[in-house]
């Protein structure tokens, strides 16, 4: 079902990514137009009674190349495997190859040289991956683990976008940790200060080939606190860390007042959540040059005992 | 303060922007604890993912836990999957969406069976318009196992959700379309953060 419509455009290089994937700038293939397409297939699946994905537009053969997929024009990017459709990149699994049915992610880190997992390679040979094969009723296989060389041939030839995706999600976007002021216990009625520590965005990120290049800037757009109870609050930065000086005085940017106490609570606090609103800014260059965003979020918990009452001296 | 529904991304009001209704300030009360009806106030719950009321008993009879770690996670999941609900709207609604918005909520099954039909619906010049409304709980939340799992029930209600032809906008639904079902999402907790990975569709019940 796929073909190639732009096969001029593709050249593999050696990345030099540690990953060692062998990259393409360009679109592998694109779909056909599915036969019947049209009002008589059952599309989304969330409006079907069946799901009806595994192969549903009939699908037989991947692209020669694994990773490629229909998505050059800009759409969805779907891959195949026996019939079967998966995602050609997936957060959790990684890129799927076409050629073997399965979804790699380059372990993050890699394993010690020597280690079992290296297959008596060296780390300069290849890295190592995370393997998970999808099964045809739509479950996913286990988790197994496998060496990849860097030879050429070797590896499959990776679209730039997915390769970009790969690219974000080995950047290590920190999880936040909330502050709070007061510390202990806060009162009713009284400013709150809110914070988070250990926002400092990864570095920006950079992939170069011949004719083409990557580049992953990450950017923290804004906070949300989640003290349960209905009670949230967004703010547009990670805080402002509360300091004596500042007296009783609110927050000048995230800080919140409560109305009611935590005493009927479990445990006699709020259990809340924060969560980091981090945002990956890719642009490719190249003959397929584009930008887009990927969300990044990174939550963490928190408690929070409030009085109703301050008691006063 | 931040604008909830993060997915919408600079560039992409377009036509499929007038989908994205942002429904303001709290949604109506409903549902049984734990929904997330209550949540997000006075922050909008959910933008272009409408609350919903169900008729009956047979769904949202037991929950897990809202109060304490597990409340806490457990309304992070339901945030998660709003916004992973507000993903497909958006994505859905428009004919240049890659759909890469829904990476941030989903893996699996669940992402592939959205690119699928994100495929499948830009390959037949398909939009869906209008807005789904459902109802969601924390079925149950696991925060000892390895990763941490979470289960939500939900009322899905697709009645005022339509599939369209993208330039005349004339009705397309499927014949063979849903409107109303009760719906099971699995979620794991992957990089600190909550992903579905996993969708089903329980036609033979009601709610």
């Amino acid at each position: 079902m796929l073909n190639s419509r732009k096969p001029a455009q593709r050249f593999v290089v050696v990345a030099s990514l540690s990953a060692g994937l062998l990259l393409s700038s360009a679109v592998t293939a694109t779909a056909d137009e599915p036969p019947g397409a049209g009002a008589e297939t059952c599309s989304p699946s969330v409006i079907c009674t069946h799901a009806g994905t595994g192969g549903s537009t009939g699908s037989t053969t991947g692209p020669s190349q694994g990773g490629g997929g229909s998505g050059g024009d800009g759409g969805p990017q779907v891959c195949s495997f026996h019939g079967a459709q998966w995602a050609c990149y997936d957060p959790a699994l990684g890129y799927f190859n076409s050629d073997v049915g399965c979804y790699f992610r380059p372990k993050d880190p890699q394993p010690p040289e020597g280690d079992g997992a290296w297959e008596g390679h060296k780390p300069s040979e290849g890295s190592v991956y995370d393997k998970v094969c999808p099964q045809t009723d739509g479950g996913l296989g286990g988790l197994q683990t496998q060496f990849v060389s860097n030879a050429a041939g070797a590896t499959p030839v990776i679209d730039l976008t997915v390769q970009a995706k790969l690219l974000v999600g080995r950047m290590a976007f920190p999880a936040p940790k909330a502050g709070l002021a007061p510390k202990d216990t806060a009162v009713v009625k009284a400013p709150v200060w809110l914070w988070a520590e250990g926002m400092v965005a990864p570095k920006p990120s950079t992939l170069a080939v011949p004719g083409a290049s990557v580049t992953v800037t990450a950017q923290l757009d804004g906070m949300t606190w989640d003290f349960g109870q209905g009670m949230t609050v967004d703010c547009a930065t990670a805080g402002t860390p509360y300091d004596p000086k500042y007296g009783d005085a609110k927050s000048p940017d995230c800080g919140y007042v409560f109305t009611t106490g935590s005493g009927t609570r479990q445990g006699g606090v709020f259990s809340g959540t924060v969560t980091a609103h981090w945002r990956a800014h890719v642009v490719i260059t190249g003959p397929n040059a584009k930008t887009f965003d990927i969300d990044m979020p990174r939550g963490a918990d928190f408690a929070l005992k409030v009085a109703e009452v301050q008691v006063l001296n | 303060m931040r604008q909830r529904g993060n997915v919408l991304r600079p560039g992409a009001v377009g036509t499929g922007g007038a989908v994205l209704v942002l429904l303001l300030g709290a949604c109506a009360s409903g549902g049984a604890g734990g929904s997330v009806d209550r949540l997000g106030s006075p922050a909008p719950t959910v933008a272009g993912v409408g609350p919903l009321t169900p008729s009956g008993g047979s769904v949202n009879a037991t929950i897990a836990p809202t109060d304490g770690p597990e409340g806490a996670r457990g309304r992070l999941a339901l945030r998660t999957y709003q916004d992973w609900w507000q993903a497909q709207a958006e994505a859905f609604g428009r004919t240049d969406s890659d759909g890469s918005a829904l990476e941030a909520y989903s893996s699996g099954r669940a992402l592939s069976d959205a690119l699928v039909g994100l495929r499948q619906l830009r390959d037949a010049k398909l939009v869906m318009t209008g807005t789904p409304r459902n109802s969601a709980v924390v079925k149950a939340i696991d925060l000892k196992a390895d990763p941490q799992t979470a289960v939500i029930e939900d009322c899905v209600d697709l009645s005022d959700w339509h599939r369209v032809d993208a330039v005349t906008r004339t009705a397309k639904d499927p014949a063979d379309r849903l409107n109303r079902y009760v719906a099971t999402a699995s979620l794991r907790w992957f990089q600190e953060h909550w992903l579905i990975y996993d969708f089903k569709r329980e036609v033979d019940r009601t709610c």
